[in-house]
């Protein structure tokens, strides 16, 4: 019984790593004091950890309803599904530990609240051309 | 019961389409809330104090919180919750915690009220079943079902933060809730049975619980998706205990008699964790170190005793599509360090195998929809640890339970 669960525990871990669709740009409002960002920083704002950019200004980070740059984003910078994710603002929500972001519809939903927003990070599905964004590099 | 039906009436009017979670911005009020039903069967043994041996449906949570951010600096919250594990919880309604929260900078925040203690990997979110694979987490000192009340949360202040490199920390200091009703004294009323038998009976109450405090570290290392941590937590709590005494006196009569005994319990809590994730895939691991220290008197009674307890889990889970997920644990937890093959117990004409127990769990999880998830999940159990086996002369040390929950959260 035992042997048959490792078996399978293997199996499913080489079929875990699964393709990434899509591409993924990280924007922020041209007011934000970094021009990059470090892949631990971006997890932890996402992840509710990190909520103040290097001036102490507030971050308020956005999500895309876009299933598929979600889904990239989410694999190529936190490492997790949407459901770990999911299961972690879960976590957050329900011990008082913070309030999940606003989730947007598309990629120009999210650009235009980066626009308007001071202190705005948010990811969309190429580098976009719009006044008052700028593209964050990720190191 | 009618704050009960308050509580349900106020988780199914917020879940309804009016209060949607259609969004997350700020500066509004989040409505949260769970409720969820489970049946757990054993086949042999009662666990978690509850009439598992039968079969029980006596085992429910629902709780509904309300969040609000004041300011970009302010959060603040509440969340109250009503379970039943067998003789526990009884579906009081209870404030679950309730604390404003100022994030002064990335690397330190204040919480003041009453919040979730920090200890291990899960004992913050162990309220929330929609966030795991398995039903009951590894059932170690720390994540045992019956002191769950205690463990849970402190009544005090605490503060958090982000430091450079990844590292978060937490630390508190407060007071534990040790409710009357609740698992600890259950657990030392049980006890007081056990050791003096002839059917007494008793009344345990706390009397004082002392101010604990805690400190709780986590490194998220280079390696994305894995962390590393450990905590160091104590207690110390004064408990009254009455112990009754019916006495025969003829004639089908008895009398009660009656002797008190104090007790302190003081305890130290060390825990070493890590966490590895990677995509769909969830490795966990925990190593636990729980020493305590009793001293009872009373009339002619004077005793102490020290536990050095261990225990230890390795935990996978994985999401094998949108909406199943696998996983499994296998833990193991020793009473006495010293004594893992339960030599005391057998000087005591007791089982050794109360010296431990070891459980291997299997558990899957099928999310029917984003708001429902179903459950089941097998444990395989070798050891008595913490088991209720009656008044049996050889209770069966190699026992299965098996669970099933259902839950709904928005």
């Amino acid at each position: 019984m035992k042997t048959r669960f490792i078996r399978l525990f293997a199996v499913l871990a080489l079929l875990m790593a699964g393709p990434v669709f899509a591409d993924v740009t990280i924007i922020a409002n041209s007011g934000v004091p970094a021009d990059t960002i470090s892949k631990m920083h971006l997890e932890e704002i996402y992840l509710g950890k990190r909520n103040k950019w290097p001036d102490n200004s507030p971050i308020r980070y956005i999500l895309t309803g876009d299933s598929v740059v979600h889904q990239a984003f989410l694999r190529i910078y936190l490492h997790r599904s949407p459901t770990q994710f999911e299961m972690h603002w879960r976590n957050m929500i329900f011990t008082g530990q913070g309030i999940k972001p606003l989730s947007l519809p598309s990629d120009q939903a999210v650009i235009d609240y980066v626009a308007a927003t001071p202190g705005a990070v948010g990811y969309v599905s190429a580098p976009p051309d719009a006044a008052n964004v700028k593209t964050i590099t990720v190191n | 019961m009618k704050k009960l039906v308050l509580l349900t009436g106020a988780i199914i009017l917020f879940a309804s389409p009016l209060f949607a979670d259609s969004g997350y911005g700020r500066d509004r009020v989040q409505i949260h809330g769970f409720i969820s039903q489970g049946y757990i069967q054993s086949s042999a043994n009662d666990f978690y104090l509850a009439d598992t041996d039968r079969g029980t449906f006596e085992y429910n949570e629902m709780g509904i919180n309300f969040s609000s951010v004041i300011s970009d600096d302010l959060r603040v919250g509440v969340q109250f919750l009503s379970r039943d594990l067998g003789d526990i919880g009884n579906n009081e309604i209870d404030v679950d915690w309730a604390y404003g929260d100022y994030n002064y900078r990335n690397w330190l925040g204040l919480r003041v009220g009453k919040f979730k203690q920090p200890i291990a990997l899960f004992n913050q979110y162990r309220d929330i079943d929609a966030t795991r694979t398995c039903i009951f987490l590894p059932p170690t000192m720390i994540y045992r079902e019956d002191f769950r009340d205690t463990n849970l949360a402190t009544r005090g202040a605490g503060i958090y933060g982000t430091l450079a490199g990844g590292l978060e920390y937490q630390a508190f200091y407060g007071v534990m809730e040790i409710d009357d009703d609740g698992g600890v004294v259950r657990v030392l009323s049980d006890a007081l049975k056990a050791q003096y038998g002839g059917g007494v009976e008793t009344d345990v109450a706390t009397t004082e619980v002392d101010p604990t405090y805690g400190i709780w570290l986590n490194w998220n290392t280079p390696l994305s998706g894995l962390s590393v941590g450990g905590n160091y937590g104590n207690f110390d709590l004064d408990l009254d205990a009455k112990v009754i005494n019916p006495v025969p006196v003829g004639g089908g009569a008895y009398m009660n008699t009656y002797f008190p005994l104090s007790y302190t319990l003081y305890g130290d809590v060390t825990r070493v964790f890590s966490q590895y994730r990677y995509n769909d895939l969830m490795l966990a691991g925990e190593y636990g170190w729980f020493e305590t220290n009793t001293e009872a008197t009373g009339p002619g009674v004077r005793t102490k005793a020290e536990t050095d307890a261990i225990d230890w889990y390795l935990m996978a889970t994985y999401r094998v599509s949108p909406w199943f997920e696998l996983g499994t644990y296998y833990t193991e937890m020793y009473r006495e360090e010293d004594d893992k093959d339960g030599a005391i117990f057998i000087l005591q004409g007791q089982p050794r195998e109360k010296a431990w127990r070891k459980d291997w769990a299997v558990s899957t999880r099928f999310d029917i929809t984003m708001n429902w998830i179903f459950k089941l999940e097998a444990h395989f159990m070798d050891g008595l640890l913490h088991v209720d086996y009656g008044n049996e002369t050889d209770p069966s040390d190699k026992w299965q339970m098996y669970a099933a929950k259902l839950t709904y959260t928005f």
